[in-house]
């Protein structure tokens, strides 16, 4: 870029902020300096580069990691963290060709089977929209209605059934945390209660297919998306009724009523389940389709959308504004994982360039004895970071690393994909970094100290869960032998 | 009253173009196999239609995302600082992001110009030039800069995009 255009987009920087947003004269002097320097890189790009030859590699990775984790710390927005630590690397590194930190952002997130996240994320708006939750929710009471604490058992079996429609956690706990949570205040469930009912509960849509976490790790470590769909049922599943059983106790210990005494009739279990028919319908086709070959899992995704706008228009709930509405949601939600993947492809070049994979196995290797030393170890890692860091971030960095050790091991691809997914889906329900339980706690105005302590019993679950996941290959691989033949 | 919808839409024009990319996107795709599936006649442009709507629909949805405050960020760490502190990391911060961002356009658009710019090879079907389809990126890196200066110290000119369900985690409960 020329000279004349570095100084035009300086003084355009600079004329915005302290003119049009009236900020401080030095902050606007500044922005433009960065801006001349940004575009004109080489000026500073030979001292730079002295004083990388001067640090080593070693150094200068080391700094980038460094530098990657203050900011993600800092309140950046996560892609600009992992491009910032990348670009440390970029900037101190001699001979390094800087291109490849455009090409590998451009192309990054360019491929057919990621565009499946837009889709499904669309779906689930769509559905939001289309009236189906309502649906499914009197549907659900149907069911579980003579179970002690009837509402916090259909606040499970709701999450783990608008999990095959959605496949946003927090866009599940925010809906329930409003719909559910002041119906069962009013039924006599304590506020703690019912939130950490929401919060733990929200936690099994990621595993449902399709889950957005799914589709992000097959796309990484080239597992088939299909079978971890169809893992994810059994997972899910399994997920679904440990809690269902848990929150069973916990009702009858309390004293909590069961939504109603008599038996359903027939005629009224069909009058509640007719509504549902057509929503829960499409999981199946989702699953069926990609197993018998008739779509990808991305295209999966585009009928998905078009299914949810044809339920939407014949229960006359989907207006024009709604489906722009789910538009805009879509277009922000991808917007921003997607440049988190593109962002991460950088930093990922960069691992490889350097061999940090191949050393880490290793390295690894030589201090872990057997497959499940191991998996104690990545189920603690994972769970340590998934605590403090967004799980879809860390796992474009992570499962790079981790799935080349594991098959290393000999560990089966889908049920580490499995593990891995779940303990992500642990860290966003733990403090102190929960993002499902700041979600739920700030609709139901309920206090993180008493959520917390409320939560022990659920954190207890999800760690005896993780164990079973960890040490009984067959609750995640079983469906998928059976339907695919092969793991 | 016509003027102040002339002045919307265009403010959010990289939000409507956005839309129409996931839009076109879904109708191609499905339209896709239906046509392959039941007409045994796939659509031989597919491919170049989705990876271009993917683009824009990437990079304009990310300048929007910055409006919308939808970017995933750690606010805990900053957000129990004093005042005082918090402001001054708020202009490091700015600058960071304003310095990664630069770079990222000029890198865009030279590895744009230096693999599709000289050749200026087009799509083999549909012949859209690659320039064309890439070239949203180095332009949505400024959309970007803009969005993130302008949502934060200048918040009442986006009020039109927030979202309804928007949730916020920094929303401390215990007070």
């Amino acid at each position: 870029m020329s000279l004349f255009l570095s100084i035009l987009a300086a003084v355009a920087l600079f004329a915005l902020l302290y003119f049009v947003l009236k900020r401080p004269l030095p902050m606007a002097i500044i922005a433009g300096v960065v801006v001349l320097l940004g575009i004109n890189i080489q000026w500073i790009k030979p001292a730079l580069e002295s004083v990388g030859t001067g640090l080593g590699t070693n150094t200068v990775l080391g700094i980038a990691a460094i530098m990657m984790l203050v900011l993600l710390f800092l309140k950046v927005p996560v892609f600009i963290a992992v491009l910032g630590g990348s670009l440390i690397y970029f900037l101190f590194n001699p001979g390094i060709n800087q291109i490849i930190f455009g090409q590998k952002a451009v192309t990054g997130s360019e491929s057919a089977s990621l565009l499946a996240i837009p889709f499904f994320v669309c779906a689930g708006t769509f559905m939001n929209y289309a009236g189906v939750t309502s649906r499914i929710m009197t549907f659900c009471s149907a069911v579980t209605g003579r179970l002690p604490g009837g509402l916090a058992q259909v606040n499970v079996l709701l999450s783990t059934l608008m999990g095959g429609l959605s496949g946003s956690n927090l866009a599940d706990a925010a809906m329930e945390a409003k719909m559910l949570v002041p119906e069962m205040e009013k039924q006599g469930f304590s506020k703690e209660f019912s939130s950490v009912v929401t919060a733990a509960s929200a936690m099994i849509t990621p595993l449902i297919p399709p889950g957005i976490a799914m589709i992000l790790y097959g796309c990484i470590a080239d597992v088939s998306i299909g079978k971890l769909f169809m893992s994810g049922i059994t997972v899910g599943g399994t997920l679904c009724i440990a809690m269902m059983v848990l929150v069973h106790f916990i009702s009858i210990k309390r004293g909590y009523k069961p939504i109603r005494n008599t038996k359903m009739t027939g005629k009224e279990f069909w009058d509640c389940l007719r509504p549902a028919l057509l929503p829960l319908c499409l999981p199946i086709i989702i699953i069926g389709g990609i197993r018998l070959g008739v779509f990808t899992a991305t295209e999966a995704g585009a009928v998905a959308i078009l299914y949810s706008v044809v339920l939407g228009l014949v229960y006359r709930e989907l207006t024009f504004k709604g489906i722009l509405q789910a538009c805009k949601e879509t277009v922000c939600t991808t917007g921003g994982i997607m440049l988190i993947v593109s962002a991460a492809s950088v930093f990922s070049w960069v691992l490889t360039k350097e061999r940090i994979p191949q050393q880490l196995t290793e390295f690894i290797v030589s201090i872990c004895p057997n497959k499940y030393a191991f998996l104690i170890a990545v189920n603690i890692f994972v769970l340590i970071v998934g605590m403090f860091i967004e799980g879809n971030a860390t796992m474009i960095v992570l499962v790079p690393l981790l799935a080349p050790i594991a098959a290393q091991y000999g560990i089966n691809e889908i049920q580490f994909a499995m593990i891995y997914i779940f303990n992500n889906a642990i860290g966003a329900l733990s403090p102190p970094m929960g993002t499902l339980m700041f979600v739920t706690c700030s609709v139901t105005g309920c206090k993180t100290k008493t959520f917390i302590k409320e939560a022990v019993p659920f954190y207890i679950l999800l760690f005896v869960v993780l164990m079973l996941f960890t040490f009984c290959p067959p609750v995640t691989t079983g469906i998928v032998q059976l339907t695919y033949g092969s793991v | 009253m016509k003027k102040k919808t002339w002045v919307k839409v265009l403010c959010n024009l990289d939000m409507i173009v956005a839309s129409l990319a996931l839009v076109i996107l879904t109708f191609v795709t499905a339209v896709g196999v239906f046509k392959r599936y039941v007409l045994k006649d796939p659509i031989l442009w597919q491919e170049e239609v989705s990876a271009f709507c993917q683009v824009w629909m990437i990079y304009l949805g990310a300048s929007v995302g910055f409006r919308a405050g939808s970017h995933v960020a750690i606010e805990m760490l900053v957000d129990s600082l004093p005042e005082k502190a918090q402001k001054i990391i708020g202009y490091i911060i700015d600058m960071i992001v304003l310095f990664v961002l630069i770079f990222l356009c000029v890198k865009c658009q030279a590895y744009i110009e230096q693999v599709f710019g000289r050749s200026a090879r087009p799509t083999p079907i549909l012949r859209i030039p690659y320039t064309l389809i890439y070239g949203i990126s180095p332009f949505g890196c400024v959309l970007m800069i803009v969005s993130y200066f302008v949502s934060k110290y200048a918040p009442e000119f986006t009020k039109s995009i927030e979202l309804p369900e928007k949730v916020n985690p920094d929303e401390e409960v215990d007070a």
